[in-house]
């Protein structure tokens, strides 16, 4: 984890999101796909805390290293962000958390199937890019809104992942959640699911991502998701975002269940750890 | 102006911000609070925690406890709200796991301590005083966000003596109870507590706060209510200390929205002898290495030859 200052390179604002550059001069940032950062302008004092962005991409140059987030500009700290220019300093912690695990994608000819709502794209593309450059196969189910909403389409397309959309208004794609072209597609296709072909990869809504963890727990499909939740330090003491989770039988033999950190023990976790409530 | 030297003044410098608390010398008066520096070692990716004077760990209780639902916090203007609920290791783990690697720094560890009854808090007091590492324990008899909580001694100025009294016939080590501003009776728990052999007290504890989304009418916290830090509590805070400073001669560690070495100095121009800096170690995980190094500088500008000199240096008039 590196606490850097990082250069504002673009900032553009498309709907409801931005999409930032940053770069850090004379630096090596590695992150794993589904890393975060938590980013502020440079030394703001209101709003107080840092807001948590997944890496969307990562590109070495001769000058340093560039990282994109978009973001959704949701409240105070997102619009502070959203207000900076080009030439401008962004306080950034990165990399945080937790990665995708890829392993069980990339043995035999198994198909990564990503699940993205709205900005929650973010954090699946680093994912995609690494699994197409293993020449994995990805399909990518993307949802949003409205047509303005579908994250990243573009940039997935080109990397080559057979894409689905769906759009609450029907502006593009169909009709609708993006959870119901998941469950046609796994339907249709029974008897790879039965042969354990596919892998899931969900980051968006909380309401998406539970239907999701529904859907492949019923077809018995191994899924892993991303998870949100509000921070306040983003690298593991303040305890604030946490999820429960599933931690086996008690003496008792009662169920028990736990808190676990987002920023520490996720963002990523295995669907079936996860109390979806 | 005299441009001759004293004898005194050619003497090798003393470390200025060396402070004396209930025997203990902190070689800073910069010690990060409770529950906000996690067990220490979460910060050494950042700095090496032996700048600092010392550190308060997460409240330690008998056994691990889960904590509250999400969502824990809220970010308000100029601070935030919490109800974490007390998630901690418990104080086994604390003593195994954690307090090992912690001996390898030079910094004086003050064991938080919380239980909901006075059985919870002497059980962790007798695991601590048996740990070798440990400086002091700071009694948690504030926390606003459990329920049946800590919050019921603090509150109550013969409650907080009892618990004050019977930790330190069981305490092997200084101890010092950190304050409520949720008391009714600030100054009638504080005296209570020195009373009953507090070393040294810490105050102020978060203000317990809400705030309601508008557009689901839900409360922002699982908890409903928590716990306002951060800069919005700061002039609370340092009134306070002023306050209990004229009515206690045990000394006062100053908390609340600290984030800079001058937010710090108005609490020692309060009566604090040392602070604990909270929030800002969220926002800034080098807030609190960024402060020692705030009030070296201003001891040598202000020609501060120790910065026990400003301590309830406040002149009000």
């Amino acid at each position: 984890m590196l606490d850097l200052t990082g250069r504002i390179e673009r900032n553009q604002l498309f709907g409801h999101y931005g999409r930032i550059c940053l770069l850090f001069p004379d630096r090596q940032v590695v992150v794993a796909p589904g890393q975060f950062g938590m980013l502020r302008p440079n030394q703001s004092v209101e709003p107080l805390l840092r807001r948590a962005m997944a890496v969307y991409t990562v590109k070495p140059t001769p000058a340093g290293t560039e990282l994109e987030f978009i973001y959704q500009v949701l409240g105070r700290g997102t619009a502070a962000i959203q207000r900076l220019v080009p030439g401008q300093l962004v306080d950034c912690l990165v990399p945080l958390g937790k990665s995708y695990d890829e392993s069980p994608v990339l043995v035999g000819d198994r198909e990564a199937v990503l699940v993205a709502g709205g900005v929650g794209a973010a954090s699946l593309y680093l994912l995609a890019e690494s699994l197409r450059r293993q020449s994995v196969s990805v399909r990518l189910f993307l949802g949003g809104r409205s047509a303005i909403d579908l994250i990243g389409l573009e940039d997935f397309a080109a990397l080559g992942c057979k894409v689905h959309l769906a759009t609450n208004d029907g502006s593009r794609g169909v009709a609708g959640f993006v959870t119901e072209p998941l469950l046609r597609y796994l339907v249709d296709h029974t008897s790879e699911v039965h042969a354990g072909k596919f892998v899931v990869y969900t980051c968006g809504p909380t309401p998406m991502m539970k239907r999701v963890a529904e859907i492949c727990e019923e077809a018995r499909v191994l899924a892993y998701a991303s998870l949100e939740e509000r921070m306040a330090c983003g690298f593991g003491v303040c305890v604030g975002c946490v999820a429960e989770v599933h931690c086996g039988p008690s003496e008792a033999g009662e169920p028990e269940t736990d808190f676990h950190r987002v920023c520490i023990e996720g963002p990523v976790f295995r669907c079936d750890q996860l109390v979806w409530g | 102006m005299t441009f001759a030297q004293s004898p005194t003044e050619l003497q090798p410098p003393t470390n200025p911000l060396e402070v004396e608390i209930c025997g203990i010398r902190f070689k800073n008066p910069v010690l990060p609070a409770s529950g906000t520096f996690g067990y220490g070692l979460e910060f050494l990716p950042f700095f090496d925690i032996s700048h600092l004077g010392g550190f308060c760990t997460k409240g330690l209780s008998p056994k691990p406890l889960k904590g509250n639902p999400p969502p824990r916090i809220a970010e308000t203007a100029g601070g935030m709200l919490n109800a974490i609920g007390l998630q901690n290791v418990g104080v086994r783990n604390f003593i195994e796991e954690k307090l090992p690697k912690l001996r390898a720094y030079d910094t004086k560890i003050i064991a938080n301590v919380f239980g909901y009854s006075l059985d919870d808090y002497l059980e962790v007091i007798t695991a601590l005083n048996d740990a070798e590492g440990v400086a002091a324990y700071e009694l948690n008899v504030s926390c606003p966000n459990v329920k049946q909580g800590g919050t019921q001694f603090g509150n109550d100025p013969k409650l907080a003596a009892e618990v004050t009294e019977a930790a330190k016939k069981k305490a092997t080590r200084p101890v010092i109870v950190k304050l409520s501003p949720n008391a009714g009776d600030l100054l009638g728990v504080a005296r209570a507590v020195e009373s009953a052999g507090a070393d040294a007290v810490s105050l102020i504890n978060t203000i317990v706060g809400m705030s309601i989304d508008i557009y689901s009418h839900r409360p922002r916290l699982a908890f409903a209510t928590g716990g306002l830090s951060g800069p919005a509590i700061k002039p609370i805070a340092v009134r306070m200390v002023y306050e209990v400073s004229q009515v206690l001669s045990i000394p006062r560690i100053g908390i609340g929205g600290i984030a800079t070495a001058q937010d710090a100095i108005e609490f020692f121009l309060a009566g604090a002898t040392a602070v604990q800096i909270g929030t800002a170690n969220y926002a800034d995980p080098c807030a609190a290495a960024k402060l020692v190094d705030g009030l070296e500088a201003y001891c040598r500008t202000q020609k501060v030859a120790r910065i026990t000199d400003v301590v309830g240096a406040v002149k009000l008039k």
